[in-house]
């Protein structure tokens, strides 16, 4: 029979509940492995740069100074070259997929953040220590030059003709 | 003689699903000749050789193309394998095999939607489509990827499908199976389906291998030509293509119907077979300089030929993806020369165009 | 190796290919693929053209300038013509006798000659091609 071969299957799409999906009010639940957003678990991280290097798009930013790990999702290309690179496994594949924004956003991880005081307190630490290795440099200095002089002046009590070199010299 | 015009077809067409153009020369109703014309979708991902590492490039290759993503990235790696002299494990082997018949069968579904639009069958083409979604479930369950799978690196795979999860796939497949052969019957059985399809763009064997056709278009015209059969899982597990013997429009239709069938017992034939074992080799250093690598890979359009050549550093002096829709657009010039006006569509629907693949 | 194929790399002059071509059409074999590769500190290029029967590959493979012409197995094979307007275009190889000259126009490109770095050094002064030859240079 060469009519309306799909007979069953439109009489009984007459009665079952629609293919398509009333989104946004329903949605459906991801699978397990669904390629979502790359999460980082900052406590581990210890900031080698390897995730950033083996990005195809360059959407990672590592800063170790500054002990921050940034992403932008709107370049993520969910890859997982990144997890798969990085030393401390603290970096996986979750399964939400990221959400819709107007404008695009950098997601930025911090790690142990300091709060005023306690940054106030390691610039004074940090300050007291250069000021002390500046004053130890300058005691050296100081000394250096006071055993030149001396030196000087026991060649210049030496000779007169290597007196007249000595003090040539010193004068360049 | 008629009055010649020049009517000017795509790159915009509601029934194109690819953006090419084609300048058709018309006498009357009959086309006298067709020159077609592409480089809309341009992108120059060869030469992004020279900017993203030699690992990084196999994503950029798995994106070349939206429908036969997985192949593009099995045969970017397999060729930067064979330049590097690695040996992949049996079980990534068994694994890209199971997501390559995976895309054949959610390409040709695909294609079999938009050849429905293409004759104004749009119920039919809802229905393969809303079928197709259930391929794309089995896809992201066993991948995390609709389409794009994103699971191949050089030296293997990194991500599995555990032996537990085997069943259930084979389950879903089964249920596909169902639906799918009512579909099936439709397009093979239906009076008005046979009227536009039989004995349009009649191709020849000798055309056909004269051409240099590739993929269901070669195996609709007789030739039994298929790269899978030497590969590997494919060569152990023993199959035969499909083949046809009329090479017109029904007969390409009947070939990629009946690969999907034969895909899915491909599917279960290495689930039961799959061996246990590492997922990757490890890569040590660099491709080395003035190394070679080639690879052939059975794309649900024809066969794909990709060449690397490395110079030492870890960025690749060449790839090379020549991809079978550029060598089956000779072909659609020639089954175009002679054919009304209203059968166009249908004949550059037949040869399953993917023009991202060959424009890169 | 992943799978049973053999490739042989065959070197020869420009001026062969289209016999060997008319070689290979007699015996059944089937046109692959013809493509470029320019390497950089080279100022030839280098052109492969393959042919495959069965499991067996073999490459052809010539070193030509750019602007040089050579002869178009386009008549043999008719689908080469889409791979040698490609050439063309962006590597600035002459075929000559092409089933369809697109004479430069197959892709509309902004620069002439991309993947050719010998091409677009040549052009002096413009800003692009020299941080491209700087790039070129150190990777």
């Amino acid at each position: 029979m060469g009519l309306f071969h799909l007979g069953k299957m439109t009489f009984t799409s007459t009665f079952k509940k629609p293919a398509t999906r009333l989104y946004p009010y329903e949605q459906r639940e991801p699978f397990e492995r669904t390629k979502g957003h790359i999460v980082c678990d900052i406590e581990e991280c210890i900031f080698c740069g390897a995730c950033a290097r083996a990005c195809p798009t360059s959407a990672l930013r590592v800063d170790k100074p500054d002990r921050t790990w940034a992403i932008n999702p709107f370049d993520c290309i969910q890859c997982s070259s990144c997890v798969l690179v990085c030393p401390k496994k603290c970096l996986r594949m979750d399964n939400g997929r990221p959400a819709a924004a107007t404008t695009k956003q950098v997601r930025l991880y911090h790690q142990h953040p300091y709060s005023q005081a306690e940054k106030e307190q390691i610039a004074k630490e940090e300050a007291e220590r250069q000021a002390k290795i500046a004053a130890a440099r300058k005691a050296a200095a100081e000394k250096k030059r006071k055993a030149a002089e001396e030196a000087a002046k026991k060649a210049a009590a030496g000779g007169e003709a290597t007196g007249g070199e000595a003090s040539a010299k010193g004068d360049e | 003689m008629g009055k010649r015009t020049i009517i000017p077809f795509g790159p915009q067409h509601p029934v194109l699903p690819e953006p090419v153009h084609l300048d058709l020369v018309m006498e009357d109703e009959k086309v006298v000749q067709a020159i077609p014309r592409i480089g809309y979708i341009h992108r120059g991902l060869e030469h992004l050789t020279e900017k993203k590492d030699f690992k990084q490039m196999v994503f950029v290759a798995e994106r070349i193309c939206g429908i036969c993503c997985f192949g593009h990235s099995v045969g970017y790696a397999s060729a930067v394998e064979n330049l590097m002299g690695i040996e992949i494990p049996p079980r990534a082997k068994y694994l890209r095999g199971i997501w390559q018949e995976l895309e054949r069968i959610h390409s040709h579904i695909l294609w079999l939607g938009l050849l429905a639009d293409g004759f104004g069958f749009e119920s039919l083409f809802m229905h393969c489509w809303r079928l197709r979604e259930r391929v794309l479930d089995v896809l992201e369950q066993t991948s995390g990827g609709r389409v794009i799978v994103s699971a191949n690196i050089v030296g293997g795979v990194f991500k599995d499908i555990p032996n537990e999860q085997m069943p259930g796939i084979i389950e879903q497949l089964d249920s596909i199976r169902e639906d799918y052969e009512a579909i099936s019957r439709a397009f093979l059985d239906d009076q008005s389906v046979n009227n536009r399809l039989r004995e349009v763009g009649v191709l020849s064997r000798q055309d056909a291998v004269d051409l240099s056709c590739l993929g269901p278009m070669l195996r609709a015209s007789g030739v039994a030509e298929d790269v899978r059969l030497y590969e590997e899982p494919y060569a152990t597990l023993g199959f035969t293509p499909i083949t046809s013997d009329e090479g017109d429009c029904y007969a390409r239709c009947k070939v990629r119907i009946n690969e999907v069938t034969q895909s899915i017992d491909l599917i279960k034939a290495m689930a039961d077979t799959i061996p246990d074992g590492e997922l990757s080799t490890p890569l040590k250093g660099n491709p080395p300089a003035g190394s070679q690598g080639f690879y052939r890979v059975e794309q649900p359009r024809g066969e794909s030929f990709y060449y690397v050549r490395g110079n030492g550093t870890k960025f690749l002096d060449r790839m090379r993806v020549r991809t079978p829709t550029s060598m089956n657009l000779a072909g659609m010039t020639k089954i175009l020369q002679g054919c009304d006006l209203a059968d166009v569509p249908m004949m550059v629907l037949t040869i399953d165009p993917c023009i991202s693949c060959t424009e890169r | 190796m992943a799978n049973s194929f053999k490739s042989t790399i065959v070197t020869i002059a420009p001026a062969e290919l289209h016999d060997r071509a008319a070689v290979y059409k007699a015996q059944g074999w089937h046109y692959v693929n013809t493509s470029a590769t320019a390497s950089k500190g080279s100022d030839t290029l280098e052109l492969m053209v393959t042919f495959a029967k069965g499991a067996v590959l073999e490459n052809l493979v010539m070193q030509v300038l750019t602007g040089e012409h050579v002869t178009s197995i386009s008549d043999l094979f008719f689908a080469a013509f889409v791979f040698e307007n490609e050439t063309h275009d962006l590597f600035g190889i002459n075929f000559d006798g092409l089933a369809i000259d697109f004479k430069g126009t197959f892709y509309q490109l902004s620069l002439n000659q991309p993947m050719n770095p010998n091409a677009y050094q040549a052009a002096a002064g413009s800003a692009a091609s020299k941080t491209d030859a700087q790039t070129g240079k150190e990777a």
